[in-house]
């Protein structure tokens, strides 16, 4: 099962993510977080220190794994849920490696992410939005392009897609039981 | 006429090209990422698609986003006076940042009030979400 998850920064989605993920659980699965942004600096610290902090707080027993590439190598098992927080740094990941073509990080990310979705019990995937402006440059049209094509798939895929608007889930595709 | 919307990179085409069934009906396919001026149009279901390219040459060729309007609106009036199906396709660029450049700020002024332009001469607005297509307005006849 997938659920694909977007919404602006500090929207609320990875919050939502983590209670869904919570709610498909059953009692043998293990939580698992895939961080996939890369420590760069001090800002990106305290940006994982707080999704940190959250988890740490939220009643469940989370294991995570930092990966920012190459994601269908993490170990799963059936009954898994996994969540990957997020799409937008896993595709910086896989764009800006030097040992594979740019030009195919999203094709790399979707394959991925379809076979951990059918070798776990389900998938939880935190995405950002597509900005609503004029591209600054042409790297960053790329990029965004790759990302789109990445959104459209999963959206294609999943079972369940929301957008999250100011903490406010709006459900684009399937339903959810009340995310409280 | 039918205004399609949505960011960009959320399969806008893609959506037309399957409501339509344009793979097998006869069409004519404009882009405004290639041509800047506006086509005679000949078929039967005209797209046109990239319509903030074209506000943007109006607005290259006018200098004020009022200008800019006052020329789109002339055009839109032809289109809607047509006897086919016209579809506009246009990339939503007016939720960012306020740019820094004058010309760019101009260009999403324009843009925003083309688009509302378009929508109130449309018969149909749908905005396309990685796909999925939400219909924000439909005229019956």
């Amino acid at each position: 099962m997938i659920v694909f998850i977007t919404g602006g920064v500090r929207s609320g989605k990875s919050s939502l993510a983590e209670k869904l993920a919570m709610q498909l659980a059953c009692e043998e699965s293990r939580l698992v977080y895939a961080a996939c942004g890369q420590r760069t600096d001090s800002e990106m610290k305290e940006r994982i220190r707080h999704h940190q902090d959250r988890r740490a707080n939220s009643g469940a027993r989370w294991t995570t794994v930092e990966q920012s590439v190459d994601l269908g190598q993490i170990k799963t098992a059936p009954s898994d849920i996994l969540l990957v927080d997020c799409i937008t740094t896993l595709l910086a990941g896989e764009f800006f490696r030097e040992d594979k073509p740019a030009s195919e990080a999203d094709k790399r990310i979707v394959s991925d992410l379809l076979s951990l979705a059918g070798r776990t019990h389900a998938v939880v995937l935190v995405s950002n939005e597509l900005s609503f402006e004029p591209m600054p440059g042409e790297l960053t049209a790329q990029y965004a392009k790759k990302l789109g094509m990445v959104h459209q798939r999963l959206v294609q895929e999943c079972e369940i897609a929301i957008l999250v608007e100011h903490g406010i889930p709006i459900v684009k595709k399937g339903g959810i039981l009340c995310a409280e | 006429m039918h205004f399609v919307t949505g960011g960009a990179f959320n399969g806008k085409k893609k959506w037309v090209t399957a409501f339509y069934k344009l793979e097998q009906t006869p069409h004519q396919w404009h882009s405004f990422y290639k041509e800047k001026e506006a086509p005679e149009l000949r078929e039967e279901i005209v797209v046109l698609e990239g319509v903030e390219r074209y506000i943007r040459a109006l607005l290259e060729r006018s200098g004020t986003p009022e200008e800019a309007r006052l020329l789109f609106r002339k055009q839109l009036e032809k289109w809607q006076k047509e006897d086919r199906t016209v579809i506009l396709i246009g990339t939503d660029i007016t939720k960012g940042i306020v740019p820094m450049n004058a010309f760019d700020r101009f260009f999403r002024d324009a843009a925003g009030w083309c688009f509302q332009d378009t929508a109130a001469a449309s018969r149909r607005v749908d905005t396309v979400w990685y796909g999925i297509a939400e219909t924000i307005k439909e005229e019956t006849e």
